[in-house]
């Protein structure tokens, strides 16, 4: 029996899964809050640029509201909405999840425990994700990271799921490498740990990822920004963990963690990506991660007696964009280097 | 300073209230989950069909959920009129967009009110029971059968932190409806489900018209369902209440308050009113209210040892509609008593 499959959460990232999760056919069911997007791949079908390939499927598409006509169950349930939007989200598929379907947080941000608080433990698996995409256009995505360089690593955060991971790795396989990871909430952790570099400080500049780094002062501030977070991670008892596909020796007595990362992100991510999501973000007008990345490194090192003075700036600029207080522009580098302390 | 509102889920209800509330001069948003009625509403506004006759039209601001992460705006007041199943992820969706000193107020059947104080905070939480009848059917397009003076809203805080609160909330809604002030706002609600619990379900799989002559056995059944109700209402701790604008004196040590309950909702109404809220649920394919009403029921007595034969009957036959097994006919009653045992 073909097992049904929803994902949640079809903007860019959700759109790229589903695209190939369909091409392999397997039975997915798309389910988005944007309706123009929705109506657009009903009628159309789902559009996805890839560097060396155009991908279109036709896509079974739901709007939130047709869940309550939809009458069905899902085995398996990616989320792949915004980090902030987590709780509501499992809240409104939590009575369309088998019970004993799993649900896999694929989101940034440390989402996983609040999925396991909604839906169960046992019916949550942790997912770190590396992809990067975009979306401008209803039915039309641009995917940056070929599926060779896009990563998943997959975990329990509960014994009750210990052995089940298998069952989300043979269908993320056919997105991107897929690796079982032993301690996936520390994978998690270093993930934010590169978010907190990769998304708001760039979006701050306005600039590709592949180029942010060749401001003058923007390497230094980054290690500083990604240095605080790591710190602050390894208070809550976070291990460092080779994320990315990297390999245990290339993290492990390294001093230079921080930089890894990131070097690995960037090679990752390639010059393909214009725009990183908190930039496409601030170019909407929509409210950004910045909350659950750079301000929970600020609010847990408040908390824990940790200094986090970089994320602090980072979230303090953040916020004045959303505020429509301030444009992303290369030249609010200065105003990073003058604001951040030394 | 006026204050800023938000209806969430606005469906038959929620528009009928949306649109009373513009037309007032407040300064309302509507936000809803189906995109073909926020589409109609941007296009062309609100059209409000009245069963007494006349129409009421408002130029809505009418917004998808999606658009909540681009709106940067916070409310004083969100009135959460969603069906009762919606509740608990509706309240977590707009939890960031409420003030700190906001109230959240669920405009709806069933016990919410819990659910939102545990969701929001008891702080940001006003109860509410509703008493309105309206359809839906074409978006963007609404028909209200209780008229403004018949509608009715018992308001109440349920919390040491908000007593009084709800002062500020009845000068709002008395633009859509009448409005009392209740002291006990829990027990209010309950007796707002006695009649739900007799009323939604039983017309629902029907197929019928509350207003109408019922099939015989209907009624019957009706008072078995309320006397259930009330049963494991008096077992949770609430009072029996007035409510939907009845006195003290005329529920008070009535034999007949269960049919005095059903009469006035039927006087409130009146015949012609077109399919009950679950009816239209069946119609539409949609997952219905029972569960949380008559299922609730179930689930509270079986707790307490309590048996409740004619609420888990109800539930039964829905949930067969639901599946497709059964349509809403005059012959599922048959069945309903057959299964009350």
């Amino acid at each position: 029996m073909s097992k049904k499959i929803a994902v949640l959460g079809t903007g860019a990232n959700g759109s790229c899964a589903s695209a190939d999760l369909i091409k392999n056919g397997f039975d997915v069911t798309m389910i988005d809050q944007w309706p123009a997007h929705i109506e657009m791949i009903r009628a159309n079908g789902l559009h996805i640029s890839l560097a060396d390939e155009e991908l279109h499927v036709p896509v079974r598409a739901l709007h939130l509201c047709d869940l309550a006509t939809l009458n069905e169950k899902f085995d398996n349930v990616f989320l792949v909405t915004k980090a902030y939007d987590a709780r509501w989200p499992a809240e409104l598929i939590k009575p369309f999840l088998k019970d004993d379907g799993l649900m896999v947080a694929m989101q940034n941000a440390m989402t996983a425990e609040i999925m396991a608080d909604v839906v169960g433990p046992s019916r949550t698996i942790a997912c770190v994700m590396e992809m990067s995409s975009e979306i401008f256009h209803p039915g039309i995505v641009r995917r940056n990271t070929s599926r060779t360089s896009t990563w998943f690593g997959v975990g329990s955060i509960d014994p009750s799921t210990n052995g089940r991971e298998q069952e989300i790795q043979s269908l993320l396989s056919h997105i991107g490498q897929c690796d079982i990871v032993d301690n996936v909430l520390s994978g998690k952790w270093m993930k934010l740990i590169v978010n907190t570099i990769g998304l708001a400080p760039f979006a701050i500049v306005g600039t590709k990822t592949s180029e942010a780094p060749n401001l003058p002062g923007m390497r230094e501030l980054i290690i500083k920004i990604g240095t605080e977070a790591l710190e602050v991670g390894q208070k809550l008892g976070y291990s460092p963990e080779p994320i990315f596909g990297l390999k245990p020796e290339e993290i492990e007595g390294t001093n230079r963690l921080v930089e890894t990362l990131f070097d690995r992100l960037v090679a990752d991510v390639g010059v393909r990506s214009l725009r990183n999501c908190t930039l496409q973000d601030h170019m909407k007008g929509r409210k950004s991660e910045v909350d659950l990345i750079n301000g929970r490194v600020v609010e847990e090192g408040a908390r824990l007696g940790i200094a986090t003075p970089a994320n602090k700036v980072i979230v303090d600029l953040t916020r004045r964009i959303e505020a429509g207080a301030l444009k992303p522009d290369p030249k609010n580098i200065e105003l990073l280097v003058k604001m951040m302390p030394s | 300073m006026n204050k800023k509102i938000a209806v969430l889920g606005t469906g038959a209800n929620g528009s009928c209230i949306a649109a009373d509330l513009t037309n007032a001069g407040l300064d309302v948003v509507l936000i809803d989950q189906w995109p073909a009625h926020v589409e109609a509403m941007q296009a062309n506004g609100l059209q409000i069909n009245l069963k007494q006759g006349g129409e009421i039209h408002a130029k809505v601001r009418a917004h998808h959920l999606c658009d909540l992460a681009s709106m940067n705006e916070m409310f004083d007041v969100v009135f959460l009129v969603a069906k009762s199943y919606d509740t608990r992820w509706h309240a977590e969706l707009i939890k960031p967009y409420l003030k700190e000193d906001g109230f959240l107020v669920g405009v709806q059947n069933g016990m919410t009110a819990e659910i939102i104080a545990d969701v929001v905070a008891p702080s940001r939480t006003l109860g509410c029971v509703v008493e309105l009848s309206s359809y839906c059917s074409t978006p963007g397009e609404i028909k209200r059968n209780t008229a403004a003076e018949r509608t009715w809203f018992g308001l109440g805080s349920f919390h040491p932190s908000n007593v009084g609160k709800e002062a500020e909330i009845e000068p709002i809604l008395k633009h859509a409806g009448k409005v009392d002030l209740v002291e006990d706002v829990l027990a209010a609600k309950f007796m707002k489900l006695v009649i739900n619990s007799m009323t939604l379900g039983t017309m629902g799989l029907i197929g019928g018209d509350l207003a109408e002559e019922q099939p015989a056995g209907m009624n019957e059944l009706m008072m078995r369902l309320g006397e259930e109700t009330l049963a494991v209402g008096e077992a949770l701790g609430h009072p029996i209440v007035p409510i939907i604008g009845l006195t003290q004196e005329e529920i008070e040590g009535s034999n007949r308050l269960l049919q005095t309950l059903i009469d006035t909702v039927n006087s409130h109404i009146g015949p012609g009113r077109g399919p009950n809220t679950t009816l239209q649920d069946h119609l539409k394919g949609r997952l219905s209210e029972v569960n949380v009403i008559n299922g609730l029921v179930v689930e509270e007595s079986a707790k307490r040892g309590m048996a409740a034969p004619a609420n888990a009957a109800i539930v039964e036959v829905t949930q067969r509609i639901y599946a497709g097994e059964l349509k809403p006919d005059p012959a599922n009653l048959k069945l309903a008593i057959e299964l009350a045992g």
